[in-house]
C-alpha cells in the first residue's frame, strides 16, 4: 500500500494526496506534531477534523518535547475601583510568549479580582472567591466558575490572591490558594487598620472546589504597605516558590519584601527593603523564581532620579538575607520607548519579567525580559543574564479608553485546563 | 573492518554497520552514526546486525537523508565530548558555541525539503527511534500549522472537515478568543 502511495505522489501533482500523508502518520505522530504548538494554534488545530481533535486531546497530555517549558503569559486588564462591581464583562488582553506575533483579546468576569496559577479569580461577594481556568469558560457565564467556601474574613478592597501547586502535589493536581490583605473600605477611602488574617485553601481545581475550609494564618506584616493600601494595587505576592515553601510578597511602592512560609503557615521575619541606597527602586515589582533551579529570586524595579531618565533594573535577591545584587538593566533605547513618563507596571514569573509602560497619549507599550543562566548550565554557579525583547503593539482597543487604571498580572495558561474532560 | 590488535576504542570507532533500505540498497555507516537510532542500537546490543540491518520501512532516498543527519550529529556529539577535556573554560565555550551554531545551520538546511520527504523523514525517525530527528521534523510541520486558521490548515493539507457543526461549535464556544 505504501508503494502505491509513493507512486501516486511521484507522478501526481504534488500536494493532491496530502490527506493521505496524515493518514500514514497516524494519531501518535499527529499528536506529537500538535504537542509542539503553542496554545492558540493547538486550539485551532483541534477544530480541523475529528482526527486532529483526538490528536490535540492526546497532545495535551504529552510532555512538551523540544520546548523547555511553557512560559508564563502576560495579561492586561482594567482595574475596578472596588466601589461598585464593574458593569458588564471587561475586555482584557493576553500575550503568549510562545506565539509572540500578536495579543489575544478575551473577557474577564465582571467581579474579577486576580489571575494566578493558570486561573482567573472572581469575588462574587466580599467573602466569596470563585475561579475558572484563564481564558476558558468565562464566556459561558459565571455558573461555570467553581466556588470556594466562604472566607472567614470578608475583603472589600481587592485582596491579593496567589495560587500555587499545593506542596507535595504532583504536576499541580491540587491548588493552594493564598488570600491576603484587601481590608479597609471599598476604594480605600477610609484609612483603617487592616489586620485581616492570611487565609489558605487547598483544593482540586477540577473536582469539588467547595470541599474544604480556609485555614487562618497571621495577617500581612504591616511594613509591607500602609494598612489601608494592602490591596493588590500596592502589593504583589509572587508565585515564586523558593525551596518549595516560601512565597514572596513585595510592597510595590514600599519596596519591602517578606516571605510567607507555607510549611509553617506564617510570615517569616519582618519585611526588609531589599535594595540599599543609592539605587532604591521607586516602584518595585514581582519576585520571580528563575526557571532552571526554581530557587533564585529576582526583583525588578523602576529607578528614577530627579531630572534623569528612567531606568529599569533587575536584581537577584538572596532568599534568606534578601541581599540584592544587580543582574541587568533595560537597554536605554528600549527604556526610552517603553517606560515613558506615565505609570509603569512590572510583573513576572518563572524567570520572565514583563514591563508595561503607559504612553503619554493613551495606549501601552510592553517588553519582556527573560533571565537566563549565563553559562548555558554547564556546572558551577550560574551567572544570570537578561535577554530583553519588545512585545508587539497592543490592539487599538487597549488604548486608555479601553483599559482604564490598567493592571497587569502574569500567569501560566495550563494546557490541561483546555483538554481536560471536566 | 576493525583490524586485530588495535585498541578496543579504536575498534569500536571503526566498526561498520550495513543498513539495507526497502529497495535493497546498502549503506555502510560507522557504529557511532548508526547508534543515534535507538532501534539499531538495540539490534547491535542483541548482536543481530551480521549481514546487515534490513529496514523494510525506509526507502534508499530517505535512508540517505537520515544517515546524513546521523553522521553530522554523531560528529557533533563526539566533538563535544572530546573538547571538554582539552580546552580551557573560555575556549571550550567558544568551541561549544561554534558547534551549536554549525549544527543549527545544518538542521535548517536539512529541513529544506518538500513535504513528501518531510513526512517520510518523520515516519523514518519514528521507526528508527531517532529522538533528535523526530523532534526536528515534527517541529517543522508544527511550524507550518502555527498561527493558521482551521480553514487554512485544511486547505494547505487537503483535509476534509468531518466535524459536525455541533462539534465545531462546542470547540469554539469555550475558546472563542483562539479563533479571532
Amino acid at each position: 500500500m505504501s508503494d502505491g502511495l509513493r507512486e501516486q505522489r511521484e507522478d501526481g501533482d504534488g500536494d493532491a494526496d496530502t490527506d493521505a500523508w496524515w493518514d500514514r502518520l497516524g494519531g501518535d505522530m499527529t499528536a506529537l506534531i500538535l504537542s509542539k504548538l503553542p496554545l492558540r494554534s493547538m486550539l485551532r488545530a483541534s477544530a480541523v477534523c475529528k482526527a486532529w481533535r483526538a490528536a490535540a486531546i492526546r497532545a495535551s497530555t504529552l510532555p512538551r518535547h523540544g520546548r523547555r517549558r511553557t512560559h508564563p503569559w502576560l495579561f492586561l486588564h482594567g482595574r475596578s475601583n472596588g466601589v461598585l462591581p464593574h458593569a458588564g464583562r471587561r475586555t482584557a488582553f493576553a500575550f503568549d510568549p510562545d506565539e509572540p506575533s500578536s495579543w489575544v483579546s478575551f473577557t474577564l468576569p465582571p467581579d474579577f479580582v486576580a489571575g494566578a496559577g493558570g486561573f482567573a479569580f472572581a469575588a462574587p461577594s466580599p467573602s466569596r472567591l470563585a475561579f475558572a481556568p484563564l481564558l476558558r469558560e468565562l464566556c459561558c457565564g459565571i455558573t461555570a466558575m467553581r466556588h470556594a467556601p466562604p472566607l472567614a474574613s470578608p475583603r472589600y478592597n481587592n485582596p491579593v490572591v496567589a495560587a500555587v501547586a499545593a506542596p507535595g502535589s504532583r504536576d499541580g493536581e491540587r491548588l493552594l490558594l493564598v488570600v491576603a490583605g484587601g481590608g479597609g473600605f471599598p476604594g480605600g477611602l477610609v484609612d483603617i487598620d487592616d489586620h485581616l488574617p492570611t487565609e489558605l485553601y487547598e483544593c482540586d481545581p477540577h473536582g469539588d472546589a467547595a470541599a474544604g475550609v480556609w485555614v487562618q494564618c497571621a495577617p500581612l506584616p504591616e511594613e509591607l504597605g500602609s494598612a489601608a493600601s494592602s490591596s493588590s494595587s500596592s502589593l504583589s505576592i509572587s508565585p515564586a516558590l523558593v525551596g518549595g515553601r516560601f512565597l514572596f510578597a513585595c510592597g510595590i511602592h514600599s519596596c519591602a519584601v517578606s516571605a510567607f512560609d507555607l510549611s509553617r503557615r506564617a510570615w517569616a521575619a519582618p519585611p526588609r527593603e531589599v535594595c540599599s541606597p543609592p539605587v532604591v527602586p521607586r516602584l518595585a515589582a514581582a519576585f520571580v523564581a528563575t526557571a532552571r533551579r526554581g530557587r533564585r529570586l529576582l526583583l525588578a524595579g523602576l529607578v528614577e532620579e530627579e531630572g534623569q531618565r528612567r531606568a529599569l533594573g533587575v536584581w537577584e535577591v538572596e532568599p534568606d538575607t534578601l541581599a540584592a545584587s544587580r543582574v541587568g538593566e533595560m537597554p536605554a533605547e528600549m527604556a526610552a520607548a517603553v517606560l515613558g513618563s506615565g505609570g509603569v507596571r512590572c510583573v513576572g514569573q518563572d524567570g520572565v519579567i514583563y514591563v508595561v509602560g503607559e504612553e503619554e497619549h493613551g495606549g501601552y507599550r510592553a517588553c519582556a525580559c527573560e533571565v537566563i543562566g549565563g553559562n548555558d548550565g554547564r556546572g558551577g554557579e550560574d551567572k544570570l543574564a537578561c535577554r530583553w525583547s519588545r512585545l508587539p503593539p497592543l490592539p487599538a482597543a487597549a488604548g486608555r479608553s479601553g483599559i482604564r487604571r490598567m493592571a497587569a498580572f502574569c500567569s501560566p495558561v495550563l494546557l490541561r485546563n483546555y483538554f481536560h474532560a471536566d | 573492518m576493525a583490524s586485530a590488535g588495535s585498541g578496543d576504542e579504536k575498534a569500536a570507532a571503526a566498526a561498520m554497520i550495513t543498513l539495507i533500505s526497502s529497495d535493497n540498497e546498502k549503506f555502510e555507516v560507522t557504529e557511532a552514526t548508526a547508534t543515534l537510532s535507538q532501534t539499531i542500537r538495540h539490534m547491535i546490543e542483541d548482536g543481530c546486525t551480521d549481514g546487515g540491518v534490513p529496514l523494510p520501512n525506509v526507502t534508499s532516498k530517505i535512508l540517505a537523508r537520515v544517515i546524513e543527519y546521523c553522521k553530522k550529529h554523531a560528529t557533533a556529539a563526539a566533538g563535544e565530548e572530546g573538547s571538554s577535556s582539552s580546552f580551557s573554560d573560555a575556549a571550550f565555550l567558544e568551541v561549544d558555541r561554534a558547534f551549536l551554531e554549525e549544527l543549527e545551520e545544518f538542521d535548517d538546511a536539512f529541513l529544506e525539503v518538500d513535504r513528501a520527504t518531510l513526512f517520510d523523514l518523520i515516519l523514518a525517525a519514528n521507526y528508527l527511534d531517532i529522538k533528535g530527528l523526530l523532534n526536528l521534523t515534527c517541529q517543522k510541520v508544527a511550524d507550518s500549522v502555527k498561527g493558521k486558521t482551521p480553514e487554512q490548515i485544511r486547505e494547505m493539507y487537503n483535509i476534509v472537515n468531518d466535524l459536525t457543526p455541533e462539534e465545531e461549535a462546542e470547540i469554539r464556544r469555550e475558546t472563542q478568543w483562539a479563533f479571532e
